[in-house]
């Protein structure tokens, strides 16, 4: 007995080593968290697991011991007991012992992702960009020059033509390094939920309710570009992998190590419309297409896809509730870029709206956003 | 209430429509329960594989069948993709797992397990079946009416959130009906099951002398009274919604594809309270039953009492009073107030330790047993086995930072497939087996269960597991095809595909399910009247138990557990006075 228990446990200690380490290699674990909660997340998420692989590794090797040790034998006889009360009080204290702190241990990691929102007014690092949710459409708006956002909905219809109306409205979003990101999410027909992975981001979008999310990107992935331009419908089948395409993508957490690594380079600082995602890489869509380059600390325009070499990866955002027919397709995303690239890009659209009146299916939506 | 009424021959045979279709008998109405949800099971489980192509093989034609179903290139065209989702999640949870459990096992066994002749309401059993035939109807309406009308035909989920069922198209009408029809059903199936067992109990059985089937149908029925009428409240309100153009979930200023919703006031998360303080017990309605039929196969089979009864019996009723404080679990991320969210994560890990006394006592009870491994004792182990990973896996969702990533992933999906079909269906599996002989008065065939167990076994983990691993990755659920998040999950793919043939295959390993329960019902060996060497009263009387059940009321004299207590068998039934009889209520 004592020999075959030593076997369990050695075993299950083994298993969970071994889980844990598969667990963390990318293909299997969690997405790359990139954001400043995430580590929280994915340290409980692997407490979590430590603590369930024990149990789970105990349990089942037991059920498979007794199975083997007590399984019927001619002239057998089975014992006779209708149960233990201190058997029953171990393991009902235990794991409501261990429960509870698993509930406890994660209160602040709730607290911080969803009650101890960063204050716009004070805090500088804060960017609000507001969300608006549509079948089966995401679509994002910035403040303007003025930093305000057009109030209530008939501002927004009124203003169709005056030159003030600033507000930037896009169908994806992007974030200066660094920045916090202040998020309300709206939804104008049914419910969605805006998510995005690498974040560890999720939130509905309620017709009728204020919903707000916050996170800060700790950083960005640069990746090749590849040269071929194959590019599929991605409503036809695509070009499955076998390993997660970020394995050969390098992670910028600062602008030093930017700087070190890519500055002399030619790095897209873009990728829709130009530069696509197929067979696990990042591709040209045709080799005509034009895209920013981010070189030497200049910001190029309108450069031939060929020159880049690099490209800043978005973090992809989709709809995670179920909101109709094409909601597998309500995908969009955020590009985190560096600093200056980001001022230059945002300047760019601020410029676009002066010139250009807001498209007609975005201020068709826009007017029933409510504050 | 007599007991003695009804008993005797002194009937003349009743008609074969008496007999087999209006009947009023328990038994029969259990077997008709049991044939109509296996016909459910088919039908949802075959709507599901449609889904899983087109995960697998995004676009690309349906093999054999996809131009007979829907035409053109013979691919799901991705308007039909969100109606199979959800009427098989539909299908599944009100016209199979609770109908098998409730409707066919607590109707066949709740009598025989009491020692008596029939329901306290025979007629209203009867009603509660035919109400369960309406819902069938309507629900048929809507299959068919999904699968023949050329577009449009959005559906909601089985978790029905509006405003998108309040938008849906015409078929959501007939499903809200049906679940109606449902709701009533299972509400009188209900005040009978409670009834019955609290007022018609043979002689000697004392309340902690009932199996423990027969506890967790107690106990599933109070849920069913209570948490019930909430779900019929919110379908009527919905229905209302739809149909005369009432305002409970839809608030003002929305527009759909540019037009303006004619809607205002409602708050959509009513809904979703409402609807999860329903089915948050009803998700227990869903295993209660099982946990309670897998305790005593694994009894029988391990010839051992069961571990800590009184334990076992308090667990299901901790199960289910937290199971009404735990429902907004599902709505982390809703925008509900988080600092309820706290409350509700603690709740939630708290439900989870009532479920892990009862491993842990069926643990014990196979613990010095003497295993029998016939088929119903290895579907109950593998009831153990699977039940274990659905409910750690539990934990994870309950923390409410990591649900934050896991929730609408494919995690969940895995997660209470674990504890449905892994848990649930398993012991059905192993209670068809083992009452079989008393309901059709044959044994199954041995070699076909353990080969259906086998495979069953072996398909459900290769097609279930993989999701965790997906679902962590991102994976939602409810979409069509990944194509456009091929950058986060493409590399998945692969697991996509490995799911749906271990799904095709776990779908044609019931095959031999169906062939064995047929060729059984006609050719298999007949069967003696306590095959199993079982203690419980229905072991008593003959394979099939007849038209009355009993024909001299039992006397019990101990618990349903004396296995091995040393009296020369290795079992003592219930009516056994044997003198010096151990009481199961000493510990
Ligand atoms: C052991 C304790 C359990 C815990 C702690 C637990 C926890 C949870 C949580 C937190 C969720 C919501 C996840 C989300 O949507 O983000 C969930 C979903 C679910 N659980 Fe459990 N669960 C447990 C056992 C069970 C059992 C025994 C069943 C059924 C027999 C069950 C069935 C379900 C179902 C059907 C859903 C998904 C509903 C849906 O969104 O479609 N769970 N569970
Ligand atoms: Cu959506
Ligand atoms: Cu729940």
């Amino acid at each position: 007995m004592a020999t075959s228990l030593k076997w369990v446990v050695g075993t299950a200690f083994v298993s969970i080593g071994a889980g844990a380490a598969w667990a963390q290699d990318a293909p299997w674990g969690l997405p790359p968290g990139c954001s400043t909660i995430a580590p929280e997340v994915d340290w409980l998420y692997n407490f979590i697991f430590v603590i369930t692989g024990l149990v789970f590794v105990g349990v089942e090797a037991l059920l498979l011991y007794f199975c083997v040790k007590y399984r019927r034998r001619p002239g057998g006889k089975p014992g006779y007991s209708h149960g233990s009360k201190l058997a029953e009080a171990i393991w009902t204290v235990s794991p409501a012992l261990v429960l509870l702190f698993i509930a406890l241990v994660q209160l602040p990691t709730w607290a911080k992702a969803k009650i101890d929102f960063p204050d716009p007014t004070t805090d500088k690092d804060v960017v609000v960009v507001q969300v608006l949710a549509e079948r089966f459409k995401w679509s994002f708006r910035y403040p303007g020059r003025d930093d305000k956002f057009f109030g209530p909905a008939q501002d927004i219809r009124k203003a169709d033509d005056a030159a003030e109306l600033d507000d930037v409205i896009l169908r994806d979003f992007k974030l200066p390094l660094g920045a916090k990101a202040v998020m309300p999410i709206r939804s104008i027909d049914v419910i969605h939920s805006f998510s995005i992975f690498n974040m560890r981001v999720k939130q509905d979008a309620v017709p009728g309710l204020r919903n707000r999310v916050w996170f800060q990107p700790t950083g960005f992935y640069v990746a090749p570009v590849a040269r071929s331009s194959l590019w599929v419908n991605p409503e036809q089948k695509f070009e499955p992998t076998s390993k997660p395409a970020w394995n050969d993508w390098e992670f910028i957490d600062s602008m030093q190590k930017y700087a070190e690594k890519y500055g002399s380079k030619s790095v897209a600082v873009e990728t829709s419309p130009s530069i696509g995602f197929s067979g696990g890489a990042f591709r040209p869509m045709s080799q005509q297409a034009v895209v920013t380059v981010y070189r030497n600390d200049e910001i190029l325009e309108k450069r031939p896809v060929a020159e880049a070499e690099y490209v800043i990866v978005p973090y992809q955002v989709a709809c995670m509730e179920l909101c109709g027919q094409g909601h597998y397709t309500m995908v969009s995303s955020l590009t985190v870029l560096p600093p200056k690239v980001y001022q230059h890009w945002y300047e760019a659209r601020m410029k676009e709206r002066e010139e250009f009146a807001l498209q007609d299916d975005l201020l068709n939506v826009w007017k029933l956003w409510r504050d | 209430m007599s007991t003695e009424g009804h008993a005797g021959s002194a009937h003349a045979e009743p008609s074969f429509f008496r007999k087999y279709i209006w009947s009023t008998n328990h038994k029969t109405i259990g077997k008709q329960f049991l044939f109509t949800s296996f016909i459910f099971l088919g039908v949802a489980g075959f709507l599901i594989l449609l889904v899983r192509w087109n995960l697998a093989h995004p676009g690309e034609p349906v093999p054999l069948i996809g131009k007979l179903l829907f035409g053109g290139s013979g691919a799901v065209p991705p308007e039909k993709f969100i109606f199979l989702t959800s009427m098989h999640g539909t299908l599944m949870i009100f016209f199979v797992i609770i109908p098998i459990l409730v409707g066919a096992f607590g109707n066949f066994l709740i009598p025989l397990h009491v020692g008596t002749h029939d329901m306290a309401f025979p007629t209203l059993n009867a009603l509660s079946y035919w109400l369960f035939w309406g819902a069938c109807i309507l629900i048929v309406i809507g299959i068919v009416m999904g699968f023949a009308s050329p577009q449009d035909q959005d559906m909601a989920g089985w978790t029905l959130y509006p405003p998108l069922s309040a938008y849906a198209g015409p078929v959501m009408t007939w499903v809200l009906l049906a679940m109606i029809f449902v709701g009533f059903s299972s509400i009188l199936g209900a005040v009978n099951y409670l009834t019955t067992i609290a007022k018609m109990r043979a002689p000697g059985l004392s309340w902690f002398r009932l199996p423990l089937t027969t506890w967790a149908q107690f106990i599933t029925a109070v849920l069913q009274l209570l948490a019930t009428p909430v779900l019929a409240a919110a379908l009527t309100m919905l229905t209302f919604e739809r149909v005369l153009g009432m305002n409970f979930f839809t608030p003002g200023g929305l527009e759909l594809s540019g037009q303006p919703v004619g809607h205002s006031g409602g708050v959509p998360l009513l809904w979703q309270h409402i609807f999860w303080f329903y089915s948050h017990p009803a998700v227990y309605i869903l295993v209660l039953p099982a946990m309670g039929m897998a305790s005593d196969l694994l009894s029988v089979g391990a010839r051992k009492a069961i571990f800590g009864y009184k334990a076992m019996v308090l667990s299901i009723c901790a199960i289910a009073g937290l199971g009404f404080v735990v429902w907004a679990h599902h709505m982390f991320v809703s925008g509900m107030n988080p600092y309820l969210g706290m409350g509700f994560m603690i709740s939630t890990m708290l439900i989870a330790l009532p479920s892990s006394i009862k491993v842990f006592n069926w643990l014990g009870t196979l613990w010095r047993g003497q295993i029998r491994f016939d088929t119903p004792t290895l579907n109950a182990i593998s009831f153990v086995a699977m039940f274990v990973i659905g409910g750690l896996s539990g934990i994870y969702m309950a923390a409410t930072p990591v649900d934050i990533h896991l929730h609408d992933t494919y995690y969940i999906v895995a997660h209470f497939h674990y504890v449905v079909f892994g848990g649930s269906l398993f012991a059905v599996f192993g209670a068809v087996f083992f009452w079989f002989p008393k309901m059709f008065g044959r044994m199954m065939n041995e070699t076909l269960g353990k080969i259906h167990w086998f495979l069953s076994f072996f398909f459900f983990n290769s097609a279930f597991f993989i999701m965790h691993v997906v679902g962590l990755a991102g994976h939602p659920r409810r979409y069509a095809s990944i194509a456009f998040l091929e950058q986060t999950l493409g590399h998945m793919q692969w697991m996509n595909r490995m799911i749906t043939y271990s799904a095709i295959c776990l779908g044609l390993a019931q095959l031999v399910l169906i062939f064995n329960f047929f060729w059984s019902v006609f050719k298999g060996k007949k069967a003696e009247p306590n095959p199993w060497q079982a203690n419980t009263l229905e072991w008593t009387v003959p394979s099939p138990a007849p038209e009355h059940n009993y024909h001299v009321v039992p006397t019990v004299h101990h618990g349903p557990y004396e296995y091995g207590a040393g009296n020369g068998k290795d079992w003592m039934s219930q009516v056994e006075s044997a003198g010096a009889a151990p009481s199961s209520e000493r510990h």
